[in-house]
């Protein structure tokens, strides 16, 4: 069986482990999720180099915490919790932003069709409160079931699907253009 | 809109994650030993004793008195006393407030906290724009030696204190959302030149700047595989740096293996400083401090206990480490020689401004603390909220003229089929944002929002009203064919209950419309009417509610 391939961001973090040549259960479990990890981290920033930085983060402290890890945990949600939780505190660290960012022009992502709608919409996405933005991208860009997404806040998947239920009405009344269906 | 047309929207609009690179698994360098040179110890030790010599002897022979800051640069290796005050802390404060559905607003300024006193004074001469600072943001930075604020941090400061390195990126003009390359550039302050000595295709970060040199790492502007770098200020030599040499990535090697952990920072000495725990309330954290893998805890607690060091931003000077408190209301000093944490109350952060939900004030040290006293100007707040008022008095309005209006909303013949209202094209225009092009009703107030109605939640609404008309407008609703209502919610309306009505004190402002959002909620499948009175105008909508939750978007 082919090593697997590390993919996207968090390779340093993963290098670093490999160094200490006793963490390959920990790297070949985490590798294939490092994607979606990278895809959860920029959702949620909406920034390469703070999405990149998030993971790295994310990736020690789950190599911290993996020994705690028990056998029937489902380690997508397990890891994915964890980037969640970086992504939340980058969001909450407003300090080390200002001070990072300074006078910098502000950060546009470049969307595949860069319209006004999807501007208003990543704008509007911007504003949500954490917590409902986290469930809007695990839900709709990560695709994941409300199950999983369920796992990754700690709650069941009904709760997982209130949750993704009201930041849609949340995310319609900041964009109300979405609501036309033309 | 149903789920999936949303999903693709979404991915539309926050784009794809960059492209993945596929960097393979480094081949382990466990072999390569971490070698400290014993010889190098002994030195330090004797330049550390020399320099406290050095220090006491200056500071018997020229004792700081007056409100002007004394140019002497204190050794950072060598530790003066802790009581050595009156001494100024540079800090940079940074005032942030917010009102829900808002974009933040937030101002910083650069000044002093006089220790121990804890007054915080603005320094009004902390201009930093006759100095260059590339497209990659800076941080405030005093620097004793040249005696003024520089857009730098202390990771991009040299080690003599007179120059600091920026990273510039390219094309001109770009920023990270467009940039091909970067440039790392040094700028000697006294001389006023800046010079490029690094260009590389990918984004550069200064990580630090040491006797060896300053250290980088890069990330492809696109993504990808992270890499750090040593590069030769004077030479403009690059060599790779293996990725243990990141300060950040000691904790994984020498801390505790469990919970979480954030960095704060590491000084000129290579001491890093981590917090290990959570911040949520009652878990026990503590600060550690780590130099050449040997592990010092500064502070062990619990969140939130009465001692309250919660430490936010760091540098190291002759007195000791200084912390800024995430709050804003405390500056700590922990001196290494005495292994003590003392704190200084701060006064005279700038106010909290009015008009805001949320504000915080929080500052951290920028430089060491230079003996004397600072004395500048007030600091001033951020202006009071503009528009739109979070929480506005609305007009004082009779209803009762309107509730007087009879409710005009026929109930349907039994089996009848509900008279769905036609959709009128408008052309709105709100003072902010995209609105609607359509509505439901004769005007000048409409229904608008949905074309579908689902009765297993609540769904946002819209009521437009053209600027022709800038009165109040009463909402009431019926079931036309049963028994069921409508509940209507949402910020800027004033509940009638007596008269089963929702009112909108507040409308259009001409030529802008009216644009109120809200949300309702059916109780169940059916057609209903919703009649909308304004004080010259009636106006009805009739929609049909189907069963079932709304669709995602």
């Amino acid at each position: 069986m082919p090593a697997p391939r590390i993919d996207s961001y968090g390779v340093t973090a993963l290098d670093g482990l490999t160094e200490a040549n006793q963490d390959r259960p920990f790297a070949d479990l985490v590798t294939p999720l490092v994607p979606a990890a990278q895809r959860l981290a920029f959702g949620m920033l909406q920034n390469a180099h703070d999405s990149e930085d998030a993971v790295q983060e994310a990736t020690f402290k789950a190599w911290r915490a993996f020994p705690r890890l028990r056998e029937q945990s489902n380690i997508r949600a397990w890891f994915l919790t964890i980037v969640a939780n970086e992504c939340r505190q980058r969001r909450r660290n407003r300090w080390w932003s200002i001070l990072k960012l300074g006078a910098t022009v502000v950060e546009e992502p470049t969307p595949s069709g860069s319209d006004e709608a999807a501007m208003d919409l990543r704008r509007a996405l911007g504003r949500l409160p954490t917590d409902m933005k986290l469930a809007i991208v695990l839900r709709y860009y990560l695709d994941l079931p409300f199950d999983e997404v369920g796992r990754v806040f700690g709650v069941n998947s009904n709760a997982a699907r209130a949750r993704v239920h009201r930041a849609l009405v949340r995310l319609r009344v900041e964009v109300p253009e979405m609501l036309s269906d033309e | 809109m149903n789920e999936n047309e949303f999903r693709d929207r979404l991915r539309g609009a926050l784009g794809e994650p960059p492209p993945l690179s596929s960097p393979v698994l480094m081949p382990s360098r466990a072999g390569l030993a971490r070698a400290y040179p014993r010889g190098m110890a002994v030195l330090a030790f004797v330049l550390a004793l020399l320099l406290v010599i050095v220090l006491v002897a200056t500071r018997v022979a020229m004792h700081p008195q007056g409100t002007n800051l004394p140019a002497a640069k204190p050794s950072p290796v060598a530790q003066a006393a802790p009581d050595s005050f009156p001494c100024a802390l540079p800090v940079v404060a940074v005032s942030e407030a917010e009102n829900p559905g808002q974009n933040p607003a937030m101002a910083v300024s650069m000044g002093f906290v006089n220790i121990p006193a804890g007054g915080f004074q603005v320094d009004p001469s902390a201009a930093v724009g006759d100095l260059p600072t590339g497209g990659a943001g800076y941080a405030g930075f005093y620097s004793a030696e040249l005696k003024r604020w520089l857009p730098a941090s202390v990771r991009t400061m040299s080690p003599d204190g007179r120059a600091y390195a920026y990273v510039g990126l390219l094309p001109p003009g770009a920023n990270y959302s467009n940039f091909t390359s970067s440039e790392l550039h040094i700028v000697d302050v006294a001389k006023r030149a800046d010079r490029t000595v690094w260009t590389y295709k990918a984004g550069i970060e200064a990580l630090g700047w040491d006797s060896s040199g300053i250290l980088a790492s890069t990330v492809p502007a696109q993504g990808g595989t992270r890499l750090l770098w040593r590069i030769d200020p004077a030479s403009g030599g690059v060599t790779q740096a293996p990725g243990n040499a990141d300060p950040n990535s000691l904790a994984l090697t020498v801390l505790p293996r469990s919970g979480n952990y954030s960095y704060l920072g590491t000084d000129a000495q290579g001491r890093s400083v981590f917090r290990l725990g959570s911040r949520d309330p009652g878990t026990k954290y503590s600060v550690v401090m780590v130099q050449s893998g040997q592990v010092t805890t500064l502070y062990s607690g619990a969140a939130g206990d009465s001692t309250d060091f919660d430490p936010e931003g760091f540098y190291s000077d002759a007195h000791g480490l200084w912390f800024g408190n995430a709050d804003g209301a405390l500056a700590w000093l922990w001196s290494q020689s005495s292994g003590h944490l003392q704190s200084f109350k701060v006064s005279g952060l700038p106010p909290a401004p009015s008009g805001y939900t949320y504000s915080s004030v929080s500052f951290g040290p920028a430089g060491e603390c230079v003996p004397g006293t600072f004395t500048g100007v007030a600091a001033t707040g951020l202006p009071p909220a503009t528009s739109p008022t979070p929480s506005p008095s609305p007009p004082q309005v009779d209803w009762s003229a309107l509730t007087a209006k009879p409710v005009d909303l026929q109930p349907l013949a039994s089996g009848a089929p509900c008279p769905v209202s036609p959709k009128v094209d408008l052309a709105v225009k709100g003072q902010s944002g995209k609105w609607p092009n359509y509505g439901f009703g004769q005007g000048p107030a409409y229904v608008s929002g949905q074309f579908m109605w689902y009765s297993g939640g609540p769904q946002a609404i819209l009521i437009l009203v053209d600027p022709k008309y800038t009165g109040p407008v009463l909402v009431r609703s019926r079931r036309l064919d049963g028994t069921g209502l409508l509940a209507f919610s949402g910020q800027g309306s004033t509940s009638l209950p007596d008269a089963g009505a929702m009112g909108l004190a507040q409308t259009s402002s001409p030529p802008y419309w009216g644009t109120w959002i809200g949300s309702v909620t059916p109780s169940a499948p059916g057609c209903y009417g919703i009649q909308l009175d304004g004080t010259s105008f009636s106006s009805a909508a009739v929609i049909s509610v189907s069963k079932g939750p709304p669709p995602p978007g």
